[in-house]
């Protein structure tokens, strides 16, 4: 196959989660699980003016995010690196376009983390203290302002953090992490929202 | 704990991180002798010194470079790749071989 695209046939993702298993815990922190949704990465020296051509803001430095028009997160991960994360399942024509446009050009790669990361969504007051019993990183919102992006250890697995604010979510936490820990790290999370009441 | 300061991420719990090697510049693999090419993977001098280490922080998938005291155990500098390398590597590909022929 000379080609595949990464977006492909959304309608067959199936999620890994139970998530009828943590949904009876009652916390005032809620959780959402977006892995399902479209998300996509570049990186290379080509992949900034690559996204500015496509209309798409970015950062202005490593470890920042930004959030396009309603529910697209832009993630600016180090000098050459971006990752697209879609919020509410509203972005996939955007995702795909961008990654048939990405095809051969030169300093620009795709990167896997549709297939390679899960993405969960964290809102409620309590959610940087619910991650400071997990993660080193302070989240809290004089350490972590809006925007702020950490790639740390969350819960021992490594994950991405970052924190945005949306009409449709508020202010709130998006965690990315190995897809193949995604269960464990969903009930884990699950349990430290637990006391949260 | 230990802190260890990553150039992209700043200050970060030493679990984090995976060590990777001393900086050591490669040898042609192509004309060394099997000897140079196994002290340039295998062999650390293992002196009292300050060593230039290759780091990786692994949450973030980010190479950089560290100068530690074998000794102290200290790190007394990190920084970004790009400050000792600031062009691509080139691998000078293996000369073709030659097919055997059938006796």
């Amino acid at each position: 196959m000379e080609f595949f695209n990464l977006s492909a046939v959304p309608n067959s993702r199936k999620s890994l989660l139970d998530v009828t298993n943590t949904e009876s815990l009652t916390s005032s922190i809620q959780r959402q699980d977006c892995t399902l949704y479209s998300r996509v990465g570049f990186r290379g020296m080509g992949a900034e003016s690559f996204l500015m051509s496509h209309g798409l803001p970015i950062p202005s430095k490593p470890n920042q995010s930004l959030l396009f028009e309603h529910g697209l997160v832009v993630l600016r991960l180090s000098k050459s690196e971006f990752w697209l994360v879609d919020l509410d399942n509203t972005y996939h024509e955007l995702i795909e376009t961008l990654e048939f446009d990405a095809k051969g050009l030169e300093d620009v790669y795709r990167l896997f983390c549709q297939h390679s990361h899960a993405c969960f969504l964290f809102k409620g007051e309590q959610t940087a203290a619910m991650f400071s019993k997990v993660c080193g990183v302070d989240l809290r919102s004089d350490a972590f302002p809006l925007g702020s992006v950490a790639q740390t250890s969350v819960a021992r697995t490594n994950g991405i953090v970052t924190k945005q604010d949306s009409d449709s979510h508020g202010e709130f936490f998006l965690l990315l992490s190995d897809l193949a820990s995604s269960h464990y790290l969903w009930e884990a999370l699950a349990d430290a929202a637990s006391e949260f009441v | 704990m230990k802190i260890m300061n990553c150039p992209l991420n700043g200050p970060r719990n030493i679990s984090e991180f995976v060590y990777g090697g001393e900086v050591k510049t490669m040898p042609n693999a192509l004309t060394c002798s099997d000897k140079e090419w196994a002290e340039y993977v295998f062999y650390s001098e293992n002196t009292v010194r300050v060593v230039t280490e290759w780091w990786f922080h692994s949450p973030s998938g980010y190479w950089f470079i560290a100068e530690r005291h074998t000794a102290s155990d200290e790190i007394l500098k990190t920084y970004d790749p790009s400050e000792l390398f600031n062009k691509r590597v080139e691998f000078e590909s293996a000369p073709a071989s030659v097919e055997e022929k059938p006796v």
